[in-house]
This record gives C-alpha cells, structure tokens and sequence, in this order.
C-alpha cells in the first residue's frame, strides 16, 4: 500500500503547499486586531514564547507523525494513531482529526467564495457609491442574503460564488496531489506574496491622506500595532490571545499538516521544512499581515474609529472597512481586487488542505480511486454547506466555528501530542523528529514537547472551556428565535462526528478481512 | 500619538527574528536541494 502513494513533486512545492495551508484569511485580518488589542509591540513577547515553545514543537510533532502514518500507508489521523498506539481504540481517536478539517471545510469555503466574490465587485467597481460604513455593511449583508439591499436582494449571487470556489477546489483537489496542489501552491504563493507587498508598498506611500487630520496617517497605525504596553502583560488573556493565535496562524490541530507529511518518503527531513513553513507562515503575518490592514484605517478613520473597526471583528475589517477605503484611493479597483484576491489565494491555499484528510482516508483505507473520493467528498460538502448559506444570520456558521475551528483544534492537539511523546513514547518519537534532518532541532525542544506544549495546551483547553464552551454549549447570549438553528448546527456536527466512527470501524473490518485471506 | 523609540524596537526587533529565520530556513532548503542535485548528477 505504502509503495502507491503519491509523492510531493519537488519540496519547495511541499513547502509551499504546508505554509499556503498554514497562510490563511487570519494571518491578514486576525492577528492585526489580535495585537492592536493586547497590548501593541508587547504582545509580540508572548507571541512568540507561544511560537517556541507551542507552535515550533507541534509543527515537528505533527510532520513527524504525517510522515510515520504514510509510511505504513495511512493518509490520515485514524491510520496514523493506529500505528502510533496498538491499542483498538486508538483509530477512534482518530475520528476527531478527520471531524475538524471536514467541518472548517464545510464553512470555510463559503467565507472563501466572499473574498471571490468581492474582488469580481472591486474590478467591476460595484461598491465604489458605498463610501460609508453603514452602506458598506449593508453591501455586505445584502450579498450575504441577511437584509435586501440596492445591489443584492437575494443570496443567489453569493450562491453562485460558493458553488464556483467549491467547484475549483475540486477540480484541484481531483487532479491529486502534486498536478492539483503543489501546482495551486507554486502559482497562489508567489503571487499571495506579490500582492501583498504591493499592498504594504502603497500604504507606506500614502502618508496623510486627509491634510485636515494630520495625526491619520500610516506611522500612527504601526504604533496602534507596534507601541508596547507592558501592563498587558500581566494579564493571563494575554498570554492565552497570544497562544490561541499561533496556533490558529500555523493551522495546528486540524489534521491537515500530517496529511501532507504523509506523502513524505521515511528518510526525508521534516526538522527544516517544519521550521521553514512556520516562518514563511509568521512573514506573512507579522512583516505583511500587520502592515495593511490596520496602518491603512488609521490612516483613512484615525485611531478611535479604527478601534471600534477593530473591536467588531476580523470580517469587519477585510469586508467593510477595507472596501471603503478602496472607494477612497485612484486605482481603488485595482487593490480592491488585488487584496480580495490575497485573501482568495490565502483561503484557498488552507481550504484544500482541508478536504485532504478525508480524502486521503477513503482512498487509504477503503482503497477508493482519487477521483471517486474526490467526488464523494465534494458532494458531501457541498451538501453540508446548504444549511451554513442558508441561516447564516442564525449563528449556524458561528456554532461550527466555534466547536471545530477553535475548540476542536486544541482538543485534536492534545489528543495528537499524548500519543505520540506520551503513549509511542518520548524517545522514539525524538528519533523520528530528527530522521533524515537537514538541521539539528536542540535537545530541549525534546522536554518542551513532553512537558511545556501539553502543559500550554492543557491550560488553554481548562480556560476555553470555562470562558467560551461552557457559555456556548448552554447558549447563553444565543436570542430565542435561533437556538433551533444552533441545534441544527449541533446535530450536522454530531452526525458528522459519529459517521466517522462508524466509517473507520468498517475500514478496520475491511482491512481484518483482508488480512486473513 | 507616532511610533514611540519602544515602538521601533518591537517592530525591527520582531521583523529582523522572522525576516532572518524566513532566509535562513528558506537558504538552508535551497542549499540542501542544490547539494542533493550534485550528489545525484554526479
């Protein structure tokens, strides 16, 4: 089975496809508000001690246990614990890995096809008569389907473009997996790169756009995101902010990382191209996410306005208040269209990552075609994503957001890092870290990985689920009319989530019954 | 309000770590690649 699987073309492509995984919609819009509100050039100490001693290590560990799982030929978690853990419940386990990747895919693509979608209507220049906030929110809901407006009065556009972005991430995903993503990855990469260095370039140039505002400008928006607070410091949500975003930023916890380290071969080096996919994931974060968005509302709304822009949210800030900006500047059409584009490429480049778990799990243990898993898996998501379009405004989305997308993806880290440094035991798994490295990782990143990152994880699973899921899961702050749809949403997941055990405990009869004849 | 000296420093001091490990992993990748290409035409 082993000697079948497809391989990575070339590894700048698998590099380049690990960090278009990692590179998402939150390394633009994420961690500007993220540092903006806790506590400016001071948050970036906890940032990057959670870089060290949370991201860098599970980066490795989840490469490493990618690459032993595809050694035995096992694309995806269920396989990979199997081999990790001879223990029958083990594959189990597994289910939450492909659980978390198949439900951010169900919503995912749908926020994907908006960033589509708005960059067709920055070049056909259709929001540039909404030069307010208000006018721009309500482009927005109109295009979402939630409120009728000039341009929209339905969500069929908005359907359209779901169906578009479904049906080109399956076109990628159907021609495997180095014609279909590493091309995708050589060509979205460079080009997410070009465009966002242009982004940064113009609004370095734009100094102070209103002379009647002379404290507007760029320099005062680096200094909303750089100026130090050390009094944030002190506090524990801080810290905890700062953990969550690496780990959101590096795509951790979602099975996806180890699907790709999968097709590696047993002696190639996973130290160097962990390391190296985490930095070009923090460049475009840090260097290039923080030096748009944000500097460019101070500069057009002065620092209270883009506070409030920040305190409404990630989407408020790349679908409102960027989109008024472009109607402001010459050439608004041009980067409109440009930074809709990045965060295409950007969603893109995670969303197919997304489905490869599950794909790869049909094909390696059910023995489907590509093609055929594909199409299963296509079908299945485009199913799924109907309820996510259709009641969006009842916090449909939100609920998938919050159980698979944030804290999903620490429980599968856990469950991952105890397996692996833990139950296959910590010296074993430093062996296969270090196989075939290019660089020597220090020898204490072997304690980090056994002590501090469960540790890391453990308080950042107790206190998410004393501040967000406890509230979540008893709907506090849910308004009536909507708890049916949170119930809905709830049941697909459940569904979801039980499909898979019943799927792995089929696979595992099917590979009993191929082992005794 | 402007960029305050603690300000610049964050700013240059989080861009240089991630600027030079960018480089260096990315080098060290190229170098390596390079090397096995010799190894292989040789």
């Amino acid at each position: 089975m082993a000697a079948q699987r497809e391989r990575w073309g070339t590894r700048i492509g698998l590099i380049l496809a690990v960090a278009g995984n990692a590179i998402g919609l939150g390394n633009f819009l994420r961690f500007p508000v993220q540092a903006a509100q806790n506590g400016g050039g001071a948050f970036m100490i906890p940032y990057f001690t959670a870089f060290l001693l949370l991201g860098i290590p599970l980066m490795w560990l989840e490469w490493s246990i990618g690459r032993y799982g595809g050694k035995y030929g096992h694309g995806s978690a269920p396989g990979m614990f199997d081999v990790l853990w001879k223990n029958k419940v083990a594959k189990y386990f597994g289910a939450v890995g492909l659980w978390v990747s198949m439900v951010i895919m169900i919503y995912y693509c749908f926020i994907e096809s908006w960033t589509l979608g708005f960059s067709a209507f920055s070049a056909a220049r259709l929001y540039f008569d909404e030069t307010t906030f208000a006018a721009m929110r309500n482009f927005l809901q109109s295009y979402q389907g939630l409120v009728p407006g000039d341009h929209f009065t339905n969500v069929i556009p908005a359907y359209l473009f779901m169906i578009a972005t479904l049906g080109l991430n399956f076109w990628i995903l159907g021609r495997g997996l180095s014609k279909g993503i590493e091309t995708l990855a050589k060509i979205a990469m460079p080009a997410l790169f070009l465009f966002a260095i242009i982004l940064v370039i113009r609004v370095f140039t734009l100094g102070t756009p209103d002379a009647s505002h002379p404290d507007w400008n760029v320099e005062n928006g680096l200094a909303f995101i750089w100026n130090p607070d050390f009094s944030k410091l002190s506090n524990a949500r801080v810290w905890l902010a700062a953990a969550g975003q690496i780990f959101f930023t590096l795509s951790l916890g979602m099975g996806t990382i180890q699907a790709y380290a999968s097709y590696l071969k047993e002696k190639d080096d996973i130290a160097l191209s962990g390391l190296t996919t985490s930095a070009t994931n923090e460049f475009a974060e840090v260097v290039l996410g923080g030096s748009i968005a944000i500097p460019v509302a101070v500069a057009f709304f002065g620092l209270e306005q883009t506070k409030d822009i920040a305190a409404g949210g990630s989407f408020n800030l790349g679908f409102v208040s960027m989109p008024v900006i472009f109607t402001k500047i010459p050439g608004g059409e041009i980067f409109g269209t440009m930074w809709f584009l990045l965060l295409f490429f950007a969603g893109i480049t995670s969303s197919v990552a997304m489905a490869q778990p599950v794909i790869a799990f049909l094909k390696d243990e059910f023995g489907i075609p590509h093609k055929k898993a594909t199409m299963i898996i296509a079908a299945g998501t485009f199913i799924c994503t109907q309820p996510v379009v259709f009641f969006l405004g009842h916090g449909f989305l939100d609920e998938m957001d919050f159980w698979a997308g944030t804290f999903g993806l620490a429980v599968f880290a856990m469950i991952e890092t105890i397996i692996f440094m833990w139950i296959f035991g910590a010296d074993r798994a430093w062996e296969e870290i270090n196989k075939g490295a290019d660089i020597k990782i220090p020898t204490v990143y072997k304690f980090i990985l056994k002590y501090v990152t469960p540790l890391y994880l453990l308080i950042i699973m107790i206190t998410w689920t004393y501040q967000d899921a406890l509230p979540t899961l008893l709907m506090r702050d849910v308004p009536p009319e909507n708890v049916p749809y949170i119930w809905g949403s709830r049941a697909l997941m459940i569904l979801l989530m039980l499909a898979f055990f019943v799927m792995i405990g089929k696979a595992w009869k099917r590979h009993e019954r191929q082992q005794l004849s | 309000m402007g960029m305050t000296i603690g300000g610049w420093i964050f700013l240059i001091v989080g861009w240089g770590i991630i600027g030079v490990l960018t480089i260096y992993s990315f080098s060290k990748v190229l170098r390596v690649e390079a090397k096995k290409r010799d190894r292989e035409n040789n």
